[in-house]
């Protein structure tokens, strides 16, 4: 039998069947030729044309995150075997049995070993790691493999040796770059690759929690930044196929469950609304707790690789009182919900956990406050039960009995929601892992009013405070990156006319006359920018007499308001708008001044909108907004 | 001859600043305090060994008790140092019992080390907070 040579394939001698299999060297060019030939039929044009090959590669991914999930999941708990001599069916969180001695220096051994690591990375890569929500934002998609592997080894490390961190993060970072560089494999569009990325952290969480609709709402509120249908098969396949992959390959469990049904009357929606105000509190506590943990760090002028060992010294301090705080807390939550802390322990929990997860990011250890956040909202919808049911009873109504289930549930949710920045998530994380519609209703109220408060009081989840603090002015995943890409130095038009300083307005009216160049630039003896002279002011007709003698230098404005090349659109928008003139000149730099070309406030505008049209029509999978004719 | 210091004159926009300033500090300090309080009682409450739980006062009031000590060593005023002066002790006695009384327990020497960094962390860290940056940057005594 002889194969036909793939079309373009640049070889000279013919491959047959039976040399393919006999000859190694042959097999080789074999397999290169044939998957050579493979990515050229799903290339960009089919991508881009075909939402059905998206949707396959998408579920090829979501495939490979949940494999690479359940595979993080086990290492992370073979480390926890391996550095707390824990049973392998027990988890961290749940604290029971744990030598006391380890408890307090394992930390400690961990943030030795994160602080030089990180400090080894950084002198390799010195640079921020770009997440998800910021990849997509800013670079159309594009994430470091590299750089996000260095972060989820240090996250794995992290909750390895007990900082009360969440692998979410290394998840879906992981999970977001891998579909972003096989995206560019295939040399995806911009808009398919956000979509890749989005695909990936959908894929990461929900295989993560077990829970596909939970994940795929997280790429729409976080990683995209808004849900169209043409982003919902794609994202949807690949947080359904990892989710499949980790049950039926992995035999994974929800990381909580509730084998009773909930009892929700009329006067726990009003006190759900209440528990979820006082769980916004919380929750912006505990993320500015991270800045202010970082703040005194940076104070005390601690070493940056000796900052984990600190920090993991004081989560250690914390846990020989509350083990529950180490690692992500996905043990303590199911205790919690099984009411198997008491309630007195469960006040000092939520000052415990909040504490030892600020402590543990803000000291440099890696990971991120998603599962954190549910513990810490767990066990304060834990306490705030038993309060709520002691205050009724204060009332004169012991007869009232508040369902402690219903509330740690809205706890959960809310105190999440309000950390992650994603509600419908949190919404669809208690549906999908309890079954309980009458708790995911409850969850609506305490979710809705906790992430309206914090976004009317704070204004960012976790992520976007900590792009705030880093100066990155994003607040998610919907694309900005291309309002960076117009800048003024591609805007600009080059034909500026200039008129030297000093110069008449006779020899100015013979220069510029009426019908030709609109406005000239004025510039001195060293060519530095001085102003702009409108044609149309120095031919005014009362502007009659002494012709030869008067200066254009009178008829000048805007000399101290220009564009540099660098300068988005957004900021020649401002500009145009805070001096109120048309045109602005755009100079080599502040010093040098030398004029470039200029921009109208008319064309920056309408360029302006034609890009937002074109974004738009793109995230609604469409070439244009509007229809033929 | 004692030359009376004369307080600078500020324009109402800075002292007005200054005012929110320290009431932030105030409130950062009273909300530190409830944390030290819950905390203290979570911890009082692991306590799981009869006679460690034999104590002078009610826990919830212990940990009261520390907890507004902690508030008020926090505070940006002179005589926060009060507070600060309460603080050692007691939370080296509350945490030698929590250590010592929790299950399992730790050995009287490890729970005593431990309650000692307990009660030098949280005198360190209310020192720390009750540091008064803007009473320097108006110019009081130093």
């Amino acid at each position: 039998m002889e194969l036909a040579q793939p079309r373009g394939a640049g070889v000279s001698r013919r491959l047959t069947f039976a040399r393919a299999i006999t000859d190694w060297q042959a097999t080789r060019v074999f397999v290169r030729l044939y998957w050579r030939a493979l990515l050229r039929q799903l290339d960009r044009r089919h991508l881009r044309n075909n939402e059905i090959a998206l949707t396959v590669l998408s579920a090829l991914l979501g495939t490979a995150i949940g494999i690479g999930v359940s595979l993080m999941r086990e290492a992370m708990q073979f480390l926890h075997v391996l550095n707390f001599g824990l049973p392998p069916d027990r988890l961290l969180s749940e604290g029971i049995d744990l030598d006391w001695r380890r408890v307090l220096l394992v930390p400690v051994i961990g943030g030795l070993v994160v602080g030089a690591t990180t400090y080894a990375i950084r002198r390799v890569r010195p640079r921020e790691t770009v997440d998800a929500i910021e990849a997509n934002a800013l670079y159309g998609g594009k994430m470091s493999l590299i750089d996000s592997a260095n972060l989820a080894l240090l996250t794995l490390m992290s909750g390895g040796f007990g900082a009360s961190v969440g692998l979410e993060a290394a998840y879906t970072q992981l999970g977001s770059s891998f579909a972003s560089n096989v995206g560019e494999i295939f040399r995806a569009r911009r808009d398919d690759l956000r979509i890749l990325v989005g695909c990936g952290a959908a894929a990461a969480i929900a295989s993560a929690f077990n829970a596909p609709l939970a994940g795929a709402f997280y790429a729409f509120e976080l990683v995209i930044g808004s849900y169209t249908s043409a982003v919902l098969a794609p994202i949807a396949i690949a947080a359904l196929s990892a989710t499949l992959v980790v049950r039926e390959v992995f035999h994974a469990e929800s990381i909580f469950a509730l084998d009773r049904a909930v009892h929700i009357a009329g006067l726990d929606y009003v006190l759900f609304a209440v528990l979820g105000l006082a769980a916004a509190g919380i929750a912006v506590a505990t993320m500015t707790g991270v800045t202010w943990v970082e703040r005194i760090f940076r104070r005390l002028k601690v070493k940056a690789w000796a900052r984990p060992v600190v920090g993991g010294l004081i989560v250690g301090l914390i846990a020989v009182i509350f083990p529950q705080a180490l690692g992500s807390g996905h043990g303590a939550i199911q205790l919690t919900l099984d009411q198997g802390i008491p309630a007195g322990v469960l006040l000092g929990l939520i000052a415990a956990k909040g504490l030892a997860s600020a402590v543990s990011v803000g000291s440099g250890f890696r990971g991120g406050l998603f599962s954190s956040s549910l513990l810490l909202g767990s066990v304060y919808g834990g306490a705030a039960v038993v309060l709520l049911q002691i205050a009724i009873s204060a009332l004169g109504y012991p007869g009232v009995r508040l369902d402690a289930a219903g509330y740690m549930l809205v706890g959960t949710a809310s105190v999440a929601a309000a950390v992650v920045g994603a509600p419908i998530t949190m919404i669809f994380l208690v549906l999908e892992l309890t079954g309980s519609l009458p708790a995911a209703l409850g969850v609506m109220v305490g979710v809705i009013i906790a992430s309206v408060t914090v976004r009317l009081t704070f204004g960012y989840s976790f992520a976007t405070w900590r792009f705030h603090v880093r100066g990155v002015s994003i607040r998610g995943g919907y694309d900005v990156g291309w309002m960076r890409d117009l800048d003024a130095e591609s805007l600009m038009r080059r034909d500026a006319h200039t008129a030297p300083l000093g110069m008449s307005i006779a020899d100015f009216r013979t220069k510029f006359p009426l019908g030709g160049p609109k406005r000239a630039f004025v510039v001195d003896a060293e060519g530095r920018y001085r102003g702009i002279v409108l044609a149309a002011d120095a031919h005014n007709p009362d502007i009659a007499d002494k012709l030869e003698e008067r200066k254009i230098d009178d008829l000048r404005f805007a000399e101290e308001n220009f564009l540099l090349p660098y300068q988005s659109i957004r900021v020649a928008l401002d500009r145009f708008s805070n001096t109120e003139t048309e045109t602005l000149a755009v100079l080599s730099d502040a010093v040098e001044r030398r004029v470039l070309g200029f921009l109208t406030e008319a064309y920056v505008l309408r360029r302006y909108n034609q890009e937002l049209e074109r974004t738009q029509a793109e995230e609604h999978g469409e070439r244009t907004l509007f229809g033929p004719g | 001859m004692r030359h009376r210091s004369i307080s600078p004159h500020y324009a109402p926009d800075v002292l007005a600043q200054a005012r929110r300033r320290r009431l932030k500090r105030v409130l950062i300090a009273v909300l530190l305090g409830a944390i030290v309080a819950a905390y203290t009682y979570g911890a009082l409450d692991q306590r799981v060994i009869a006679e460690d739980r034999n104590d002078l006062l009610p826990q919830w009031a212990e940990a009261l008790v520390l907890g507004t000590a902690f508030a008020i060593a926090s505070l940006p005023v002179g005589w926060s140092v009060l507070g600060r002066i309460l603080i050692p002790i007691p939370t080296l006695f509350l945490y030698l019992s929590v250590f010592t009384g929790k299950e399992p327990p730790l050995p009287f020497t490890a729970g005593f080390v431990l309650a000692l960094v307990y009660a030098a962390a949280l005198t360190a860290l209310s020192a720390y907070l009750g540091d008064r940056p803007e009473r320097r940057l108006f110019g009081s005594r130093q």
